[in-house]
């Protein structure tokens, strides 16, 4: 039987992924991209147990709006991606250095 | 919601919905090039505009309007005023740098509006779903504002780490208000910041508030969560750098005055340690790091760091007190660093930037005006008595000594005096040492009357400070 502390867990352990991925990744921007999605996912779950288990439908109505703020989060973070590519011929992480004190 | 109720939200929201068509209205404009002139005009007028909507529509009671989704009182109007007045000053002089660097455009000013809109929303939101909303159309705006120089290396750069950085901080702040969602079972801010006063504190209702200020101490720039901070002030142009140092503080400061009013948790050990230890580690990192910058606006932004730390100790001394003491703060350090942003704004010009302190050696001898105010308005971040920032700093002291918490008082008082090492250093670059590089234009009479009415409000709140204080414990309590 799963519970709804299953479904907790579940969504807690990837918005931990998700995070590790932000800080463990080392070689490509878009890999990061990926990692945001998946963190808003994560929270989206989250929601929707809630909503579920509380006969509440407001919280499903939050998750339309997260997923279209993402989906616009995901556009503007490839325009600058596209931009960044443009001004310096390379993705890697380890290169974005020029800003230091 | 009948049509009386929509009429009603539509007459109390007017400001910000003209707005919003205002910058949709610029951003068609900036495509024309006829029009294309004319797009800091409209901006500035219908700021005006909105301003004075805003004023005039000020009411002492509280009114819910769009079925309880926004609220409007005394206190929303007041930040909203206060943010509009910010604005209007950094337009009008970013104007000149702007055209140096060929920055103008229908879209800048279009993206600058949407993201000044989107603090009001966050300022008068009363629902999870507007607050989330308004903060990511400040933010989406922001992350584009910031990339908008296209052939700046440093540029994208400094818009890659906000991008990344701001969106780890809002979902944070999501994944605690969807524990708050699943705890207290409704959207609405007030009853989530009054579930204390019928139910016990359980760990996950304090484990969400945690997640939430750290999204919140993210965006203030507290320490450890200062790192997009510092690359932001360098890389961004430096009207956007401008916006970015004062109208979010605001916005964010009336986001944790909203969650932590007349709420217990401010009782609870936990979460007020977890509040003053970031303060004050905070005001340590700042004030170090910015003992070894080379570069100015690194060494503002580390002293922003400082300055939110301060920040969040007005707010964890509010426990007994109420936040005046934090808007208090809050307003004089966007007005400070308005001040000393918009200076250095005003000497940037497109053959000279200021970029290292050094740069500014014997500023005093080419323009003795923009020296002194700018030495004013250093000596008020730094908290030196006859200026604003003395006050502010004194009162956030006397709040922590008022609670028994004479040595925490006493480690900040020191870090700050180690503090004041690095803005007397800049002012001895500008009156001790010689060879100005570039001419400081002279033109722009009304840039410099704005410029010199900052310097002269921070030595005059400081001579009448109860003018002020009294009138925002008031609409606080």
């Amino acid at each position: 039987m799963i519970t709804m502390t299953h479904y907790l867990v579940f969504s807690a352990l990837l918005f931990c992924i998700s995070v590790a991925g932000i800080f463990i990744n080392r070689k490509n921007i878009l890999l990061l991209l990926m990692s945001i999605e998946l963190m808003l996912l994560s929270v989206n779950t989250n929601f929707i147990i809630f909503s579920n288990y509380s006969n509440d439908i407001t919280g499903q109505v939050f998750v339309f709006f997260i997923l279209a703020v993402a989906a616009a989060e995901s556009a503007i973070g490839l325009a600058i991606i596209v931009s960044l590519f443009r001004a310096r011929n390379s993705l890697e992480i380890n290169l974005i250095n020029k800003l230091k004190g | 919601m009948n049509l009386n109720d929509t009429l009603m939200s539509l007459s109390n929201f007017a400001p910000e919905i003209f707005l919003f068509f205002m910058a949709m209205t610029i951003l068609l404009a900036g495509i024309f090039k006829s029009l294309k002139k004319h797009v800091i005009n409209i901006t500035i007028v219908s700021t005006i505009i909105a301003m004075l909507l805003s004023f005039f529509a000020y009411t002492d009671d509280s009114v819910f309007i769009f079925n309880d989704s926004l609220i409007k009182s005394n206190v929303t109007e007041f930040f909203k005023i206060i943010c509009y007045i910010v604005f209007l000053i950094q337009i009008l002089i970013s104007q000149k740098y702007l055209r140096d660097k060929e920055l103008i455009s229908g879209e800048f000013y279009s993206l600058l509006l949407f993201a000044l809109i989107g603090c009001l929303i966050i300022i008068s939101a009363n629902n999870l779903i507007t607050l989330f909303l308004g903060i990511e159309l400040s933010s989406l705006s922001l992350y584009s504002l910031i990339a908008l120089n296209r052939t700046s290396l440093i540029s994208g750069e400094a818009a890659i780490k906000y991008f990344v950085l701001s969106i780890i901080a809002s979902a944070l702040i999501l994944f605690g208000f969807s524990y708050l969602y699943g705890i207290t079972n409704s959207l609405m801010i007030n009853e989530i910041a009054n579930y204390l006063s019928n139910n016990e504190l359980s760990n996950l209702y304090l484990f969400s508030y945690i997640l939430v200020f750290i999204g919140v101490a993210f965006k203030f720039a507290v320490a450890p969560f200062h790192m997009w901070l510092p690359d932001v002030y360098e890389g961004a142009p430096l009207p956007i750098t401008n916006f970015i140092a004062s109208i979010p503080k605001i916005a964010f400061f009336i986001f944790a005055y909203r969650f932590l009013n007349d709420n217990q948790i401010l009782y609870d050990d936990n979460f007020s340690k977890f509040i003053l230890y970031l303060g004050i580690f905070s005001i340590f990192i700042g004030n170090m790091y910015a003992l070894a910058q080379q570069k100015i606006m690194r060494m503002l932004a580390y002293s922003g760091v400082a300055n939110s730390g301060f920040i969040f100790l007005a707010i964890f001394a509010s426990l007994e007190f109420n936040f005046s003491v934090a808007a208090f703060y809050v307003i004089t350090y966007t007005v400070t660093t308005v001040s000393a942003i918009s200076i250095i704004t005003f000497i940037s010009s497109n053959k000279f930037d200021v970029v290292y302190i050094k740069d500014l050696k014997g500023l005093s001898s080419k323009s003795g005006l923009i020296s002194v105010l700018f030495m004013i308005t250093l000596l008020s971040t730094a908290g030196i008595p006859l200026t604003i920032g003395f006050y502010a700093k004194y009162l956030v002291l006397d709040a922590l000594v008022d609670q028994d918490m004479i040595i925490t008082a006493v480690i900040v008082v020191l870090l700050t005096v180690i503090g004041l090492y690095y803005y007397l250093r800049v002012i001895w670059f500008m009156f001790f040492e010689k060879g100005f590089n570039s001419l400081v234009k002279s033109s722009g009479t009304i840039n410099l009357i704005i410029l010199s009415i900052i310097p002269l409000l921070i030595i005059a709140i400081f001579i009448f400070p109860d003018f002020v204080f009294s009138y925002l414990f008031a609409i606080l309590t």
